[in-house]
């Protein structure tokens, strides 16, 4: 209980902020404390300040039936989102602005529809939010995951056949060329 | 026999590092299936692996059949431990783990079918020729509901065959206030639990709540390891259990734990279970309750007096070994006491509060045990229960053992979160509970009420 108005949000207490929004009915939330303000949409709403990963269930929920997964995660380039990002990946991703596509679900990551069959997508190709990047495999269900984002696929970070965890950064992919750069 | 060198831990908390402990001890490597939330707790750290299989809520993480099963599967564990709650009592996982080959640790899919329907299991102890509590058969509206409660005697409690956990289930006084909950008691466990039906049982307000510890394998053997009191309840929470039950005489302690036996015996039981029973003082006559067929929360004060680990029974029946006792060799030493301390508001309104735990120190010394998952810093996530730990202490003697929890009691200390320690304080120091003269009414009607809480 140091001072009393500015509380002290780290990277835990953001996590945890985001899940009770994802989990909640609420569109948006906004959290000012000190110089620190958070504000928060879910991903179908228009202007989307900070979106990570914990937006993705949601996503996940309103497709399951169809069986298809968007996984997009982008990150703004807002000081604070960037080092949840670091923080929560310390990958290459947030250093050079790359995006990540996560494994929208725990299970076995396949690169083709079949074996022997060509790769959805290979480093170097170029993917739209639609085109399908790999498939997922929970017992006999297979999963399509939709790529969530535009742009070059810069590095295949799971391996084919092999299991992969819900949140699992699978693919990492460059953006389109941003003109508005801030 | 089935080889378990690798378990699948589906569960978290403090029963997962008490799997986990017992893994370590036997060579067996741990899988630790988390939620999002759950990445950093004190159980990952401490399994051999842990897999993230979801995010933070349970409906998609802890509760989900196919994700835990995946999880098993792609990390080559050859078991799943499901611990308490969550699918612990779910026989599809069971049915599931059959199918790939994965051995669920806890009794078969039959078993939990026909003891999760609480009145089918009434039938399976009255053909085992164990009283139950008075009761009606299932009941389909509310006229029906009304006759059964006048020939039963009011007051009853209405109850669902397929609830559990405290839900489900509420008292009820009169005629007309039968008529008003039915239907709303009717629709909520139909969604709760996808099955509506409700029965009516006489409701006993000065009963203790009586438990048997069962362990079974899959030859036949069945043993028990002594009873549980766990009268002290609240809103039919357990808050404080245990072990032996000092009301009974030993003549009907050996009464009841023969009857769970045979209950257990009849259904060919094969892992651990807990047969609950009611107490009625005024008579001296005890009536099956339910059966529960996972580890219990509650499970530590048996091994405190018992000296078996019995988690670690559970992975060797479900092994196909044979128990590693006979009841000849379960020897019944001391007894021991169980507090459950929650992240609770201590305002009286038992809110959960979640938040960052500052300080989190626990007594030590020789009688006492701390399951649990908690540590300065841990962040106790809001998505599930509240319980923080269990605090066991055991003597020699149940007045040896009280004394010692009081002591204990203040010698745990907590900040950050508010808990249930000064409600627990509260009721160790009460000449009622001192001297055993409680029911499971006494903590709601008499503490509570004494306090002015609102309930």
């Amino acid at each position: 209980m140091d001072n009393g108005n500015n509380i002290k949000i780290d990277n835990d207490d953001l996590i945890q902020i985001l899940s009770l929004i994802d989990s909640s009915d609420f569109d948006q939330c906004e959290l000012s404390t000190g110089d620190f303000k958070l504000i928060v949409r879910k991903s179908n709403c228009a202007e989307t300040i900070i979106k990570s990963e914990e937006s993705q269930p949601h996503q996940l929920g309103k497709n399951e039936d169809r069986n298809e997964f968007d996984a997009s995660h982008e990150m703004s380039s807002t000081k604070s989102s960037r080092e949840i990002a670091a923080d929560r990946e310390p990958s290459e991703s947030a250093k050079e602005g790359l995006l990540t596509i996560r494994a929208p679900m725990i299970g076995t990551f396949y690169r083709a529809p079949s074996p022997g069959a060509k790769a959805f997508v290979e480093v170097g190709d170029k993917v739209n939010e639609n085109d399908i990047v790999c498939i997922i495999e929970v017992m006999k269900v297979m999963s399509s995951v939709k790529a969530g984002v535009q742009g070059r696929v810069v590095k295949i970070l799971a391996e084919n056949g092999v299991l992969v965890e819900y949140g699992q950064s699978i693919f990492l992919i460059e953006p389109e060329q941003n003109h508005e750069a801030h | 026999m089935k080889n378990i060198s690798r378990i699948l831990i589906a569960n978290r908390g403090e029963i997962a590092v008490r799997i986990i402990k017992t893994c370590k001890r036997l060579g067996i490597t741990s899988v630790l299936a988390v939620s999002d939330a759950d990445k950093e707790s004190l159980a990952a750290q401490m399994a051999d692996r842990s897999v993230c299989v979801g995010s933070s809520a349970a409906r998609d993480s802890y509760l989900k059949v196919d994700s835990l099963v995946a999880a098993a599967l792609g990390t080559k564990a050859d078991a799943i431990h499901p611990g308490y709650g969550f699918l612990s009592e779910t026989p599809e996982l069971a049915e599931m783990c059959e199918k790939v080959d994965l051995t669920f640790i806890g009794p078969s899919a039959n078993c939990l079918r026909q003891m999760g329907n609480k009145l089918l299991s009434r039938e399976i102890a009255e053909k085992a020729g164990v009283q139950t509590i008075p009761g009606s058969t299932k009941i389909c509206n509310s006229a029906q509901a009304s006759r059964a409660a006048e020939q039963i005697g009011l007051p009853v409690m209405l109850k669902a065959a397929a609830g559990g956990g405290g839900r489900g289930m509420t008292i009820v006084r009169d005629l007309e206030e039968l008529n008003n909950v039915f239907d709303i008691l009717s629709s909520e466990v139909k969604s709760a639990f996808g099955d509506g039906s409700l029965f009516i049982e006489r409701y006993f307000p000065k009963a203790k709540h009586i438990e048997v510890q069962i362990l079974a394998d899959c030859f036949g053997n069945v043993i028990h390891l002594g009873e549980r009191d766990c009268s002290i309840q609240r809103r039919y929470q357990k808050v404080i259990e245990e072990a032996p039950a000092y009301a009974l005489s030993g003549e009907l302690r050996t009464t009841i734990c023969k009857a769970a036996v045979g209950i257990a015996e009849s259904v060919a039981y094969d892992n651990c279970g807990t047969v609950e029973f009611i107490f009625d003082e005024e008579t001296d006559n005890f009536y099956f309750l339910e059966m529960n067929t996972r580890i219990q929360v509650e499970h530590p004060v048996s091994e405190q007096i018992t000296g078996i680990d019995i988690i670690q029974e559970q992975i060797e029946s479900a092994a196909l070994k044979p128990l590693s006792i006979s009841q000849d060799n379960v020897r019944i030493k001391g007894h021991a006491i169980e507090c459950r301390i929650n992240a609770e508001l201590s305002d009286g309104s038992f809110k959960p509060c979640p938040g960052r735990i500052q300080l989190w120190n626990p007594p030590t010394g020789p009688g006492i045990r701390i399951d649990s998952h908690c540590f300065t810093g841990y962040s106790v996530p809001p998505f599930y229960d509240s319980l923080l730990a269990k605090l066991i202490v055991t003597a020699d003697d149940r007045f040896e053992a009280v004394k010692q929890m009081q002591i204990c009691l203040d010698n745990f200390h907590v900040s950050g979160v508010d808990t249930t320690i000064p409600f627990l304080k509260n009721i160790l120091h009460r000449p009622d509970y001192i001297q055993g003269k409680v029911n499971s009414r006494w903590l709601e009607d008499v503490v509570l009420k004494s306090k002015g809480s609102s309930l």
